[in-house]
Formats: C-alpha cells, sequence, structure tokens
C-alpha cells in the first residue's frame, strides 16, 4: 500500500542533505545532486542572476557564482536566525523568500528522483532549533503549497535517535556513540536506554568538545593524540558496541589513524555523512507506522520528559485522570486546546509528574475574576503551548453556557516549570 | 464528583432555537441544562424532528439522533425522550439523573392545576413572566379544583404577583398580592403588597395615619419604604448606571460617535431583556 513521498532534509548552514523513502527496499535513500564528490552534500545557498530573475540553488548556484554571473548568498540558517533582510542586486530579500528558494529546489530533486509529487511528510532536522526557525521553515513549505501538517522539525539529537533506533536491534542494544566533526567543531553523543520505573526510555547524553577540537584541528597528527585520549575517557566503563562518525572533519579520516583503530576494536563503526538526513526521514515513517516510538519514550534536548495532567472525566459519574501532555513528546508538538465544564471548583489542579522520579506535585491555577456560577455551567477553554522543553505557558478563559450564562471572556494566565 | 467534564461533544456552529422557551442552544451539554431545569415546560413538541435534525447534522450525533427517532418512530413518551439525551451525554450524574426521571413519574400523577403551576413556577425562576401569567391565568379561570387546598391557590396568586412586579406592573402586582393574602393569609404576600404599593408611583405619597388598618400596617410601610429608599441610593452603584455614566462622559468627551454606540448597545440590551421576560 504505496503513499506518498516522505522525505528527510538535514539543513545545515554549510551543507544541507535529503533522504527519501524507498517503498520497494523500505529503507531511506539519499538524493544525490552533486557532481562533487559528495554528491549527497549541497550547498545551502542561492544564487541570483545578475540583472534577471532567475534564482538557482544549491550546486547550480555555485556553478552560476564561478561563471560571475550571479549574486551568490549562503548559509541560509544562520541568515533566517538573524531575520535580517538580505540585499541582492537592488532587491531586499527577506530570509524565508531566500530559504524557500532553496527548499523548493531540494523538493523538486526528490520529486524528480522519485518519479513522485504527492508529498506524504516532510521532516526537517537543524542542529538546534528555536520556535522562530521552525514557524519559517513551516512558513517556507507553505509558499511551496505543502501545509504544516505534513512538516516537522527535529533537532540533531533526534534524528541520531531515530537513525539508531531503525537499524538492527543488536546495533542499539548497548550504548551508541556519534562523533560529529563540523566546522563549529567537535560534538559528541551517546545514545542509551533504560528502564525507569517500567519505562523504556532512550536518552542522548552530548558532550560538547567545540572548543578543544576545532575544525582547524582536523588533519593534524597531534589532534589525533589528543582526540583518542578524550575517547578513551568517554568510553571509560561504558559498554559502547556501536560508533558512527559523521561530519566533514572526518572526510579524510586518516589523520585519525589511532582514535579510529581504539574505537573500532571490538565495535562495529560506521563512517557516512547522512547520519542525520536519514535520521529525519526515519523519523517521519516512524510516525507513520510507529514501531519502536510506541515502546520508547524518547528523553533527549526539546523533549518533554514530564507528563502533565488533569482530573477530568467526559462522564460526570466517573473520575479520573486525564492527559494533557504526554511524556516524550516534542515540545514543538504539545499543544493543548480543549474545552472543559467545571463542577465544584473554582481552579485548575494540574498535576506534573516527571518521568525519572515519578513523583506527582499539584499545581493549582485559581481562576480569579471569573464569574460565580451554579456548577456545571462555566465552559472553560484550556490553552497549553510550551515554550521550550520546560517551561509551559497555560491559558484558560471563560466561555459561560451558551444563552444561560454569558460568557464574560475573562482569561487567566499561567506560567509552569515542569 | 471533583474533577472538571471534558467537552467531547461538538459545539455547533449555528444555534438551534427553542421557540417554546425564547432560549437558542449550541451544544448538547446546554440542551441537557435545559431540560434538567425546565422539565415542567418540556414537551414532544420541543423534542421534534427539528431538534432531532440539529444533533444529527449540527452537533454530529447521528447515534442519538437515530435512538430519538427511533423512540418517535415506536411511540416512546416524552419521559424516554428526555432521559435518553441525559444518559447519553453523562452531563448528569446517575443519582442527578433519577432525580429527574422521578419529578417526571409526579409529573405524570400530577393534576392539570398542578401541572400548570409547576410550569408556571418553572419559567418564573427562569424569568420568562408572560409566560408564566398565562400559566397562572390559566389555573385561576378555570373552576376551582376542591380536591387542591387554599394555600395551593393563594401560591398561584402570589406567583401571579411576583410576574407582574418583575414587569414592573406594579399596580396589577399588588392587586395579586392583596388576593393572595385573603385566600391564604402568607404574611410574605402581605409584605409584597406593601411594597408594590410603595413602587406603584407611591414613593413620595404623603399617608395619614388613617390610611393604615394598624399601627403594625404603618410600621411595616414605612420599614418597607426606607429600604426602597436606600436602595434607591445605591442605584449608582449598580452596573447599568456605570453603563449609562459611561456613556455620559463619552459624550462630554466629544466622543460622539462612541457614545451613540454605547447607548445603541445599552438599548439594544434592554429589548433583548424585555423581549425575554415578556415573550
Amino acid at each position: 500500500m504505496e503513499t506518498g513521498l516522505i522525505l528527510g532534509i538535514d539543513l545545515c548552514d554549510d551543507y544541507s542533505q535529503i533522504c527519501y523513502y524507498d517503498y520497494k527496499e523500505k529503507d531511506v535513500e539519499s538524493v544525490g545532486l552533486s557532481i562533487r564528490e559528495s554528491k549527497y552534500q549541497i550547498p545551502t545557498a542561492v544564487c541570483k542572476q545578475k540583472g534577471g530573475d532567475e534564482w538557482y540553488a544549491g550546486d547550480d548556484g555555485v556553478k552560476c557564482r564561478l561563471l560571475e554571473k550571479g549574486i551568490y548568498v549562503d548559509r541560509l540558517l544562520s541568515k533566517v536566525r538573524q531575520g535580517a533582510p538580505v540585499e541582492v542586486e537592488e532587491l531586499t530579500v527577506m530570509p524565508f523568500e531566500l530559504l524557500t528558494i532553496f527548499l523548493k529546489y531540494l523538493v523538486k530533486a526528490a520529486e524528480v528522483r522519485c518519479q513522485k509529487k504527492d508529498i506524504q511528510k516532510i521532516y526537517v532536522t537543524v542542529e538546534n532549533f528555536t520556535k522562530d526557525i521552525i514557524d519559517t521553515i513551516k512558513k517556507s513549505f507553505k509558499e511551496l503549497g505543502i501545509e504544516a501538517d505534513k512538516v516537522k522539525v527535529l533537532n540533531h539529537q533526534e534524528s541520531y535517535i531515530y537513525y539508531s533506533m531503525s537499524q538492527p536491534r543488536e546495533l542499539w542494544n548497548s550504548d551508541v556513540a556519534l562523533f560529529d566533526y563540523t566546522e563549529d567543531g567537535l560534538a559528541y553523543y551517546r545514545m542509551y536506554t533504560a528502564n525507569i520505573k517500567k519505562q523504556k526510555v532512550v536518552m542522548v547524553e552530548k558532550n560538547d568538545m567545540q572548543e578543544q577540537f576545532t575544525y582547524d584541528m582536523a588533519e593534524k597528527e597531534e589532534t589525533d593524540e589528543r582526540l583518542l585520549e578524550k575517547v578513551k575517557q568517554l568510553f571509560n566503563k561504558k559498554v559502547i558496541n556501536t560508533v558512527y562518525v559523521t561530519g566533514s572533519g572526518f572526510k579524510k579520516a586518516d589523520w585519525a589513524k589511532q582514535t579510529l583503530n581504539y574505537i573500532c576494536s571490538k565495535r562495529r563503526v560506521f563512517a557516512g555523512q547522512n547520519l542525520f538526513a536519514k535520521g529525519a526521514c526515519y523519523a517521519a515513517v516512524e510516525d507513520i507506522n510507529g514501531s519502536f516510538v510506541n515502546e520508547y519514550m524518547l528523553a533527549c534536548r526539546d523533549r518533554i520528559t514530564t507528563r502533565v495532567e488533569i482530573d477530568a472525566s467526559d462522564n460526570a459519574d466517573e473520575e479520573g485522570r486525564y492527559i494533557l501532555v504526554k511524556e516524550g513528546c516534542n515540545w514543538t508538538d504539545a499543544e493543548v486546546n480543549m474545552d472543559f465544564i467545571l463542577t465544584d471548583e473554582m481552579c485548575i489542579r494540574l498535576y506534573i509528574t516527571p518521568v525519572d522520579t515519578m513523583i506527582s506535585r499539584e499545581e493549582v491555577i485559581e481562576l480569579e475574576g471569573f464569574p460565580k456560577r451554579p456548577p456545571k455551567t462555566t465552559r472553560i477553554n484550556l490553552r497549553i503551548h510550551f515554550d521550550s522543553d520546560n517551561k509551559m505557558l497555560i491559558q484558560i478563559r471563560d466561555k459561560g453556557f451558551g444563552e444561560f450564562f454569558r460568557a464574560s471572556n475573562k482569561i487567566v494566565s499561567s506560567e509552569i516549570i515542569l | 464528583m471533583s474533577g472538571l467534564i471534558i467537552c467531547t461533544k461538538k459545539e455547533g456552529t449555528k444555534p438551534y432555537y427553542i421557540a417554546q422557551a425564547g432560549v437558542n442552544i449550541s451544544t448538547l451539554e446546554e440542551l441537557c441544562y435545559f431540560l434538567y431545569n425546565n422539565i415542567y415546560i418540556v414537551n414532544t413538541e420541543i423534542i421534534d424532528e427539528k431538534l432531532i435534525e440539529y444533533i444529527a447534522n449540527e452537533l454530529d450525533e447521528k447515534p442519538l439522533a437515530d435512538k430519538l427517532t427511533e423512540l418517535i418512530t415506536y411511540k416512546g413518551g416524552l419521559g424516554e425522550l428526555v432521559m435518553t439525551i441525559l444518559k447519553y451525554t453523562g452531563y448528569y450524574s446517575k443519582s442527578e439523573i433519577e432525580d429527574i426521571q422521578k419529578m417526571i413519574d409526579s409529573l405524570n400523577t400530577q393534576n392539570v392545576s398542578e401541572r400548570l403551576k409547576a410550569r408556571g413556577d418553572s419559567y418564573l425562576a427562569n424569568q420568562r413572566y408572560s409566560n408564566a401569567l398565562e400559566n397562572y391565568i390559566m389555573i385561576l379561570s378555570q373552576k376551582k379544583d376542591a380536591t387542591l387546598s387554599e394555600s395551593f391557590y393563594g401560591n398561584v396568586w402570589h406567583n401571579a404577583g411576583v410576574a407582574f412586579a418583575k414587569m414592573f406592573l406594579f399596580t396589577k402586582a399588588k392587586s395579586c398580592f392583596e388576593r393572595a393574602y385573603k385566600i391564604a393569609g402568607n404574611p410574605e404576600s402581605r409584605i409584597q403588597f406593601v411594597k408594590a404599593e410603595v413602587l406603584a408611583d407611591n414613593r413620595n405619597k404623603e399617608f395619614k395615619r388613617d390610611d393604615f388598618a394598624s399601627d403594625e400596617d404603618r410600621e411595616m410601610y414605612c420599614e418597607i419604604k426606607h429600604d426602597i429608599d436606600k436602595m434607591a441610593d445605591k442605584a449608582q452603584l449598580q452596573e447599568e448606571y456605570s453603563m449609562l455614566r459611561q456613556a455620559e462622559l463619552m459624550k462630554e468627551d466629544g466622543l460622539i460617535s462612541e457614545y451613540y454606540k454605547k447607548i445603541e448597545d445599552i438599548i439594544e440590551n434592554w429589548k433583548l431583556d424585555y423581549k425575554r421576560l415578556t415573550q
């Protein structure tokens, strides 16, 4: 039962990548666009034809620049983060417009490769995201006719988890290490699973070594020695059976012979440049088919590791806890917009339970200024959204009860740190 | 129940107008509330095909609509229709539903006058004064039922007085309270009679000692007049007064279009209120 295109994009400031899900192979494949050796890496850049209206992206943009036929604009992600307009010839262009041109180029390439146009899901991974980045990416796709509900943005830690756990189980039964050496420096991630009070949890621990191992230190002999020492420390007393090595710093891996020899001893080591893009695509497939995500709770950066509940039921006779926010979801997806009817109390009680302790605490939000009415004649709208993975913003609005008790539209707001 | 009730049922984009009660509903919960609190005025004209169509199409509750259609087809009683709606929604608890079932059962055992009074009282409680009066007048215009007590008829007159008073018809209210007191001797009717007399353009009237049947009456009158005067003084603290004052300030500040808009809104609200009271 094949269906639409499922794409994963790793969007970085220097190079980006795109993958698609191959229904026949039942696996994720990369789209190679570049004529260079690293054909999967596409410069995150656009180029406007001089004196014309035509725009080029990726390697086409590079070619245009090399032929001195265009105005080249690269590092699009930084420009999106800064948000300032960009001057291109006589035009003033917003960063999201440049991003739209670039994403259009990527999506078109995938459509041509797969001979399909119907997009089912596009998951984009960036190293770190903010709400603004997510909004800009979704806005760009909307310009291309791809609705927001088909688009998701993940961070690299999440993509890494999805990539690892989409491999055969024996590769992630024990801890999994990842070395990512980019132009920002070297970062180390360790993925491990744990059972916390009967809940299986997968976690990622990051060790930022960007200052110790800057990009210009790569390919130097002395770096190999220092790195080896560091890796021994990191691996000490850990059971790590699988290691991934990625990033342009490892492109010519012969500089890191000693380190790699040590890593490869009794371990499976995989080197490649498309781990995050593939991870994003695997995440999209997982959200559709759900093989391991139902069994494991993800507890990495940008994931909420706390459950939020309320005493509520859809029946006046029953009492129960209703889950408003489930632990393990990405904070950008954790939105609640529901109506309730108050019974006896003029307050809302929320129960916050961190997954590591499972000890609940109660947070009471008084409905100050709400009109006093008989029981069950006040309908409220409860909206919850997050500002980060631990800051919950709540808004409660009085909707009255039809014509019987007019709405005051009074709003009570609250902020809770999980 | 200490928790909240989750609203899982759809909210209608358009309201449904229950003509017999002059009220709009937009959710199943509101319909349940209406049925529960107006059981004496609910009849099969209210739970009709139009309401069932609204439940099916606007509220998207086809299973409930189908059940109600089936009940009507097989001549199910009003009680069955009401109970089906209440049980389906989950808005009322089992014990609350049992209470309403008892009320429905008792309705079936009451005589015509008792049912009319119950309906009238229900309208009165819901500020439908015209409708309330219709029912009371029907009782009082029929031949007296020997099985019903003087106290029953006294209460009917008294409640009619309340309805008239709420519609600012104090002279008529005064007559009703007087009749109520004569029939049943309820002291409350006497007090309300005096209040209605004061409010029936008699606030500034000077009464002589001989105008009163007794010193007790005169004292009661003076006390009630004093209370009414105090309430009149506090009128400036009422929300309605402050809205009028806001309009006045807008005019003084030269905000003419805002002033007219405010006045329009106030009058519109008064019109709606009056329509509702006298429908």
